[in-house]
Formats: structure tokens, C-alpha cells, sequence
């Protein structure tokens, strides 16, 4: 099960989305994430819980970083380098896709 | 951590919140509606996010195991003559299929009822007819077919899995030649114990024919 899906191009109007193929657990001060199809398991640390919990399917990524960087007091330009890096690995791994 | 000791006020925050007040509500706001969203808000401090691949789980083994070979029609299945009718029979005489498919489009499969023309003869190569398994390199049909299989699973199956598909080209069987194609080449991949039930479901549908 090496599946990997392509990089994918995000930008401000993406509406990233949760995979539904996958389950979380929270574990002490990380997000456990588990891909049932793949079976691959994943710690989501730092502010990637609430960046994951933002990508409902209805949140721009231009929404969720200026929600992150409002909530966290941090310039917006870190939290968006941060946003994508991030969802280019979750995406990679299909944990999330573009919904928009 | 708090609002008042962060140490990258920025300008974008000061913008939008002049003052502690419109901090507040602005927060209290946000709060609420993450709240409202489900979102988890943890620590106030921003820690760069980050994903790390823990490992794979049990179910990745169980995604990528092939399913077992279907299991046998519930009503009266079609069953074939066994490997010792194809090849060699385990008293040690030749079972009476070996002349029917020992050249290629063998007049004796017709002459003995067989549909068409017999699918591979004695000498055919065992791969790349049927997937390749490592210890069927070099095998014909006829060395997969005799010799009682051993004990090794993959040879075994071989054995049940030639006679079948001999079975499927000569008249009607349980299994079509495809599905059995596929299933030996499920049970290659899936290893030892999907080459023992392949074994053993082939061995049950070769078990019986008029013919020997």
C-alpha cells in the first residue's frame, strides 16, 4: 500500500477536506491520525489540530490562516508557509483533498 | 502561555484589535465559534504544525492481503477430474486424461468430449501461462500436475490449479479459466496460507468426475 497522491497545487480559495477514510484519537499533547485504507498512523502536533479540525470542506485555506493567525497572534505570512507544508503532507499521505 | 506574553505582537493583530478590550471579544468570539465548530483549542502558543508518521498499523496487513478465493457455489457445483486423471495417478500409473492434452490442439480432447481444443499441453511452461511463483520457474504443466505436490503449498496448489483449469477447458467446472487465473494469482500473492486454501477449495471441485 505505497499509494501516494500527487502534490496538489493549494491556494487561498482551496477548501481543503478530511479524508473520511480516516479516525483520530487525540494522545496526550498530539493528534493521532489513522488512514484506514493504508493503514498508516500519524502524530499531528503543534497547531496541526486545529488546522486539521478546520479543514471541514467549508473553510477557504485563505479562512483557516487567518483564523489560525488571529487565534494564535501570529503573522499571517508564517502561519500560511506553515498551512501549506502542512497540507501538502496531508494531502500526499490522502489524508485530506481539495473540496472546492 | 498568554495574550500579554507573546513575543511576536504583529502588525496584522494590531490592525484588526487596537486595544485589550477588542482583543477580547474578538477572542471570545472566535472561541465560540471554534467551539461551536468542534474545534480543539489547545495551548495558546503558536507551535509551527507538523505531521509525523508514526508507523503502519495491522490494518495496512489486512488491506493489502488479497481475499481469499470465493468459495464454491451453494448449489450443486460442477466438479473436474482430479490431478492424478491429468497427470500421474498416485498409484503410479498414468491417469486416463494424460493423452488428451499432451500436443498442442490434441485430437484426443475432442475425441473424448473436451470443448475446443485443450488450453496448454505437457510441455507448456508453467509461467508465464499462470503468474509467476518462485518455485515453479522452469515447471511444465506436466511436472505442476504430477508428482502429488509435495508438501510445499505453492506446489501443491499448482498441482489442483492445472487439473482445474484442464477441468474448465474441457467442460463445464465450478470455476471459469479466468477466475482461476486470477485466483492462483491472488493466492501467490497473498503466500503460504492462500496457496493452502487454494489447495484445498480446488482439491474439493477435482474431486470427482465420470471420466476416471
Amino acid at each position: 500500500m505505497n499509494e501516494r497522491t500527487p502534490p496538489h497545487a493549494w491556494i487561498e480559495s482551496s477548501v481543503p477536506r478530511r479524508s473520511t477514510a480516516v479516525v483520530e484519537q487525540r494522545a496526550n499533547d498530539s493528534l493521532v491520525l489513522v488512514h484506514v485504507d493504508t493503514g498508516r498512523y500519524y502524530a499531528l502536533e503543534g497547531t496541526g489540530d486545529v488546522i486539521w479540525h478546520l479543514c471541514d470542506g467549508q473553510n477557504t485555506l485563505g479562512h483557516i490562516i487567518a483564523t489560525v493567525s488571529s487565534q494564535f497572534g501570529k503573522d499571517a505570512r508564517t502561519v500560511r508557509a506553515d498551512a501549506l507544508e502542512l497540507l501538502e503532507e496531508l494531502s500526499r499521505e490522502g489524508l485530506v483533498d481539495d473540496a472546492s | 502561555m498568554g495574550e500579554q506574553e507573546r513575543t511576536e505582537p504583529t502588525g496584522a493583530e494590531e490592525a484588526k484589535a487596537p486595544t485589550g478590550a477588542g482583543t477580547e471579544l474578538s477572542r471570545r468570539d472566535f472561541m465560540r465559534g471554534a467551539a461551536a465548530a468542534g474545534v480543539v483549542i489547545g495551548a495558546d502558543e503558536y507551535v509551527k504544525p507538523t505531521l509525523k508518521m508514526l508507523g503502519v498499523s495491522r490494518l495496512a496487513a489486512a488491506a493489502s492481503t488479497p481475499p481469499p478465493p470465493p468459495p464454491p457455489p451453494q448449489e450443486s457445483p460442477k466438479k473436474g477430474c482430479t490431478p492424478g486423471f491429468w497427470g500421474n495417478n498416485s498409484s503410479g500409473g498414468q491417469g486416463g486424461g494424460v493423452p488428451w492434452w499432451n500436443t498442442s490442439s490434441d485430437p484426443e480432447w475432442a475425441a473424448n468430449g473436451g470443448s475446443g481444443t485443450n488450453p496448454f499441453s505437457h510441455g507448456t511452461a508453467f509461467t508465464p501461462f499462470f503468474t509467476s511463483h518462485p518455485l515453479m520457474v522452469g515447471a511444465t504443466m506436466w511436472d505442476a500436475v504430477n508428482g502429488g505436490g509435495g508438501e510445499q503449498p505453492a506446489r501443491k496448489a499448482a498441482r489442483q490449479l492445472v487439473a482445474a483449469y484442464l477441468n474448465a477447458s474441457f467442460s463445464a467446472y465450478t470455476y471459469t479459466r479466468a477466475q482461476l487465473s486470477s485466483m492462483w494469482t491472488q493466492a501467490v500473492l497473498g503466500g503460504n496460507s492462500t496457496l493452502n486454501a487454494l489447495n484445498t477449495l480446488l482439491d474439493a471441485t477435482n474431486n470427482a468426475c465420470d471420466r476416471q
